[in-house]
């Protein structure tokens, strides 16, 4: 059944199974799966059934190091179905030497490897309704790549494929407008005894049962545990000091742009708004990634590029009027200079140019690269003096890169070169990189959340274990992409899934004891 | 001419321009192997910037020659067909 936290009448002592804060992808299907096991479980979401402002608002937070093209606050949605509500569907599995200890990349290594995740991703697949297979022409063989393609599925909406079967389901609840506050712990503060959540009105219930599992999102996770220092010596989880740390995203951007004199690339369906526009229900799209070989021959990070059809280079001009598009949607205009303005309107030809371009969808044929993240330390989720309408204490994200992303990039670029340089195809370094030896300014994160409550092998490394229990804790689990050591390159939601899935028989097995 | 006149001759007229694009076609495919460098720099040209000034602009990433690329000026080529000339 689905409750508003307001109205749910029954009693405090109901008991459940199991306890899922989040109904995101994450939390919904590792609760459609606890319920097929006949566990009773109950989903706590903090949102409402549809997008508020005031639930929103919990998300946002403040970002150094870097700044972020996406705040905070907009790269993931607080309410029933999660940032499912806003995803586009990407999914692929991760490669198996994402999973090993590579010497060249600090803190690589899961504690699972790829055999062991099998089962479990075909399990998501099946969930999702999608396959794994491969289809696509040679042109990564051509590059000394691989072909991989990531599969975009339709169940994209997961409140809306959903919404019934929960509604319908004798043993998943799903309570929205229950907003997080805090854990109630035994008397030695590693056993959760039951969650207190509180409503936007100020009613405040308490829930218990034998399991918990924190499912809220690669940064909401993480801000929980962060805010459990009110109530418990020492943060929940983080008993190694690495909670909050090692944070991951994927930096994707344009690189390059391919001069095709020959028409070369006419041949290869590099123009990834084809795919869309294609009337399969699940579309997939070739990335052209780096062999193990490559990775280990060069110390790179894993990484993929792909070939699409983009408007001109953003030059300061066109990213001023795009700023300035942004801002009139937006209705915001004090974050417009009269720089911007003026460099707008003394380039009126080339932004108008660059419109047209866009709305037809042509222009130059770009490189973009997809990559994996190194994990640092010094990339962390900590908390801020300001709190949300909760009360729980917000958290500045510490973004940044180094050189081993670089590295990984260049190498894409120049093997794409090599590669493509006999038939006629000619690469030029985009106008942002010249002088510089950051990445590009238009480099995007693909808000994907990963790392900051990662899994290790020992309980000094890390805060959930092989099983996703935070290592301190008897009874709390962590199903989110803040448990992935490293990230890949490959959109993290399919991963999310499988680990769902594999959670949903750990728990039952747990619980059936 | 009489009109069967007129109607071979525009038949012939039509078969000759298609046997003749479809030749052109076949010769820019067949010359694919080399750059072409004025087709670079007039898309260069149109689209972005002048060929002097992508030659004269440096891209400071440090690893491309140790990958075996030069880059000339923001044009790449393999170290291995390094050819000055481009950017002159």
């Amino acid at each position: 059944m689905i409750f508003d936290l307001n109205s749910f009448n029954k009693s405090d002592k109901y008991n459940y199974d199991a306890i899922i804060i989040g109904s995101g992808a994450a939390g919904i299907s590792l609760g459609l799966n606890l319920a097929k096991r006949r566990l009773r479980t109950l989903i706590l979401e903090g949102g409402e059934l549809d997008y508020t402002d005031w639930s929103q608002d919990h998300y946002y937070g403040t970002v150094t190091a870097r700044d972020l093209p996406y705040g905070l606050k907009d790269s993931r949605q607080r309410y029933f179905g999660g940032s499912t509500n806003c995803w586009a569907g990407g999914c692929g599995r991760l490669d198996a030497i994402d999973f090993l200890e590579r010497d060249w990349i600090e803190k690589s290594g899961w504690p699972i490897d790829i055999e062991q995740m099998e089962r479990w991703y075909g399990e998501a697949e099946k969930f999702l309704n999608i396959s794994s297979e491969n289809s696509f022409d040679d042109l990564g063989e051509l590059l000394g790549f691989e072909t991989k393609g990531l599969t975009y599925t339709e169940k994209v909406n997961f409140a809306e494929h959903y919404f019934q079967k929960i509604y319908d389901s004798k043993f998943l609840d799903l309570i929205f407008d229950a907003n997080f506050k805090r854990f109630n712990l035994d008397d030695n503060g590693n056993s959760v005894t039951n969650v207190e959540v509180v409503s936007k009105s100020g009613v405040s219930k308490k829930f218990a049962s034998k399991i918990y599992t924190l499912a809220a999102g690669g940064i909401e996770t993480t801000k929980i545990l962060l805010n459990s220092k009110k109530y418990r010596r020492v943060e929940i989880g983080n008993s190694s000091s690495t909670l909050g740390k090692f944070f991951c995203d994927h930096p994707i951007a344009p690189v390059a742009s391919l001069i095709d004199s020959s028409g070369f690339m006419d041949d290869y369906k590099y123009n990834i708004w084809k795919y869309f526009e294609r009337t399969d229900p699940n579309v997939r799209i070739p990335f052209f990634k780096l062999t193990d070989e490559l990775q280990i021959t060069h110390k790179l990070l894993n990484g993929a590029v792909q070939f699409y059809e983009q408007e001109l280079e953003l030059d300061p001009e066109l990213e001023a009027a795009w700023k300035i598009r942004n801002s009139i949607l937006n209705g915001n205009f004090t974050n417009i200079s009269i720089e911007e303005i003026m460099s707008v309107t003394s380039s009126l030809q080339k932004v108008i140019r660059a419109y047209r371009q866009r709305r037809k969808r042509e222009g130059r044929i770009a490189l973009r690269f997809q990559i994996e993240q190194e994990p640092r330390s010094t990339n962390q989720i900590a908390l801020i003096d300001e709190t949300d309408s909760s009360g729980l204490n917000k958290v500045n994200l510490h973004w940044d890169f180094g050189d081993s992303e670089r590295r990984t990039i260049e190498y894409l670029v120049a093997a794409t070169t090599k590669a493509l340089h006999p038939f006629g195809v000619t690469l030029m370094i985009d106008k942002q990189l010249i002088n510089s030896n950051d990445l590009p300014f238009d480099l995007r994160g693909g808000q994907h959340h990963c790392g900051t409550t990662r899994m290790s092998k020992s309980a000094s490394s890390g805060v959930v274990d092989r099983n996703l229990k935070v290592w301190d804790m008897k009874n709390l689990y962590i199903c989110s992409s803040s448990v992935f050591p490293t990230n890949g390159w490959v959109n993290p939601t399919l991963t999310i899934i499988a680990l769902a899935q594999r959670l949903g028989k750990i728990i039952s097995d747990e619980v059936t004891i | 001419m009489n009109r069967r006149g007129f109607l071979l001759l525009g038949v012939s007229a039509i078969g000759l321009t298609f046997f003749l694009t479809s030749k052109m076609e076949q010769n820019k495919k067949l010359n694919f192997t080399k750059i072409n460098r004025q087709n670079i720099f007039t898309r260069m040209a149109l689209k972005v910037q002048t060929p002097k000034e992508v030659c004269n602009q440096k891209v400071s990433w440090t690893a491309f020659e140790e990958f075996g690329v030069a880059p000339l000026g923001r044009v790449l080529i393999p170290t291995s067909e390094k050819n000055e000339n481009i950017c002159r």
